[in-house]
């Protein structure tokens, strides 16, 4: 969920594609990676780099620590930085690893190109279940049912609080989800394990559950961490910086009309908020008859028909899916650039079927580079320049039916 | 697989290794200037520390 991503669909948070390899595949794959004998030899050489950096970073902590007791608050602040360095080593090996194979793989294509199929990767609609049926309350007793709501409220100011720290102090995202029903809370939280620091899914079973269970109203949750700031790590400035707010990425947009296909009616019950340090982004479809919710759902129709991507395609597609699974989203449009070029002219061609049709392609692109203009860091730029960046995104997102809003902190 | 097949193979997998190689060297000497950062921080605290005590 980062800025500057594209839309890609088929990959999108928690649908993950599911690859079914057979023996033969497997063994070719082998095949080929013996064949070549470098190959293993190349990343065991970069993995011992990396791990030469991570160890000297980890030393180097230390001895300056011992050597000069710095206060706490200095010590952890640096602690950050070379974790994050350590993180960005075992990324770029695992990038290098996958593409060695790919490499490999793809001289060989022609051996496995029946070798793996790839799954329908979106999910399947909860059509069954009805919101008259969800919403009969649940009796209890009148000062029972008040000391709970109350708990429930301040359990969830707390949350958000807990989330806002998160998105200043860690380097990871953060989801949690909550449920609304009668007035009580319910959370799920979805946080991040080591390995994916910069990006999170979305547990779309965990909200089905919710809707099973009656909820009136759910929140997804997610945070804009400060240091996923564009130039964080390199440049101190934005680090000793303010922060600044950070708006929703192109993949939280698009994220709402997935949700709104997979969802269909159930989908107004959710609401999607994204905190970073500064404030809080609520965003919403406002209108699902809007041309362009209207032709991008029809894209994900198209793109979910078996015949839309071809074979080779799939495969491709199939040799990349751990990968995928394990990189950021941004990462993920690097290693399917021919599947993106395809998506893109899909893109173009669905909104050209209408005189006119391309002005909302053309307002959604306007209002990503908004969203980017917010985020790129310029110690020169008011607050209140901000503030009508901000609005500006506000007003194109309405263009497009998506109602979006911005509220900072108080304190 | 022909020579010329195990020559274009070979350069690929040395193009990738080299590209992540450099990218791992551009890491390294990030963390070197945080190293000195990281020190030059803790000797304004020190001395911060000191004059305090001297006040």
């Amino acid at each position: 969920m980062r800025i500057g991503e594209q839309p890609m669909e088929g990959v999108e948070k928690n649908q993950q594609p599911k690859v079914i390899e057979n023996p033969t595949f497997e063994q070719k794959k082998q095949e080929q990676i013996n064949i070549s004998g470098l190959t293993e030899e190349k990343i065991s050489d970069l993995d011992d780099t990396a791990e030469k950096i991570q160890n000297t970073g980890g030393n180097e902590f230390s001895r300056i620590e011992k050597e000069y007791q710095p206060s706490s608050e200095l010590s952890a602040k640096y602690k950050k930085l070379f974790d994050r360095i350590s993180v960005l080593c075992k990324e770029k090996v695992a990038k290098a690893t996958r593409n060695l194979f790919i490499g490999v793989s793809m001289f060989f294509a022609s051996g496995i190109a029946e070798g793996s199929v790839l799954e329908k990767p979106m999910g399947k609609a909860q059509e069954g279940v009805k919101i008259e049926e969800l919403q009969n309350t649940t009796a209890k007793s009148g000062s029972e049912k008040i000391e709970i709501i109350q708990k429930g409220v301040e359990a969830y100011k707390e949350r958000i609080s807990e989330l806002r720290d998160s998105a200043i102090e860690n380097d990871h995202e953060e989801v949690m989800i909550t449920s609304q029903k009668d007035g009580i809370f319910e959370f799920a939280d979805g946080k991040e394990e080591d390995e994916r620091l910069n990006f999170s899914f979305v547990p779309f079973n965990k909200i089905d559950e919710f809707i099973k269970n009656g909820a009136k109203k759910i929140e997804i949750i997610h945070t804009h961490p400060w240091s996923a700031l564009p130039g964080y790590l390199y440049d101190k400035k934005i680090r000793d910086g303010k922060p600044i707010p950070m708006p929703p990425s192109v993949t939280d947009l698009t994220s709402l009309i997935l949700e709104l296909d997979y969802f269909k009616e159930n989908n107004k019950l959710i609401e999607n908020k994204v905190i970073d340090p500064t404030g809080e982004w609520t965003l919403k479809i406002s209108d699902k008859n809007n041309y362009f919710i209207e032709k991008y759902i029809d894209l994900l129709n198209k793109v979910k028909n078996p015949d839309f991507f071809t074979l080779e395609e799939k495969e491709e597609y199939s040799k990349n899916a751990d990968l995928m699974k394990n990189i950021h989203p941004e990462q993920r449009q690097y290693y399917m650039s021919h599947v993106r070029e395809k998506m893109e002219k899909e893109f173009i061609n669905e909104f050209s079927e209408k005189e006119g049709g391309n002005i909302y392609l053309e307002n959604f692109v306007e209002l990503n580079k908004l969203c980017m203009k917010i985020t790129t860091y310029d110690e020169k730029r008011s607050k209140e320049e901000t503030m009508s960046i901000i609005n500006e995104c506000i007003e194109k997102g309405k263009t497009i039916g998506i109602d979006i809003s911005y509220k900072p902190f108080e304190n | 697989m022909d020579d010329q097949s195990q020559k274009e193979i070979k350069q690929k997998i040395e193009k990738i290794h080299q590209q992540c190689e450099e990218e791992l060297l551009n890491l390294q000497k990030e963390q070197d200037l945080l190293i000195s950062e990281f020190v030059a921080e803790c000797e304004k605290e020190k001395i911060e520390k000191i004059r305090n005590n001297l006040e």
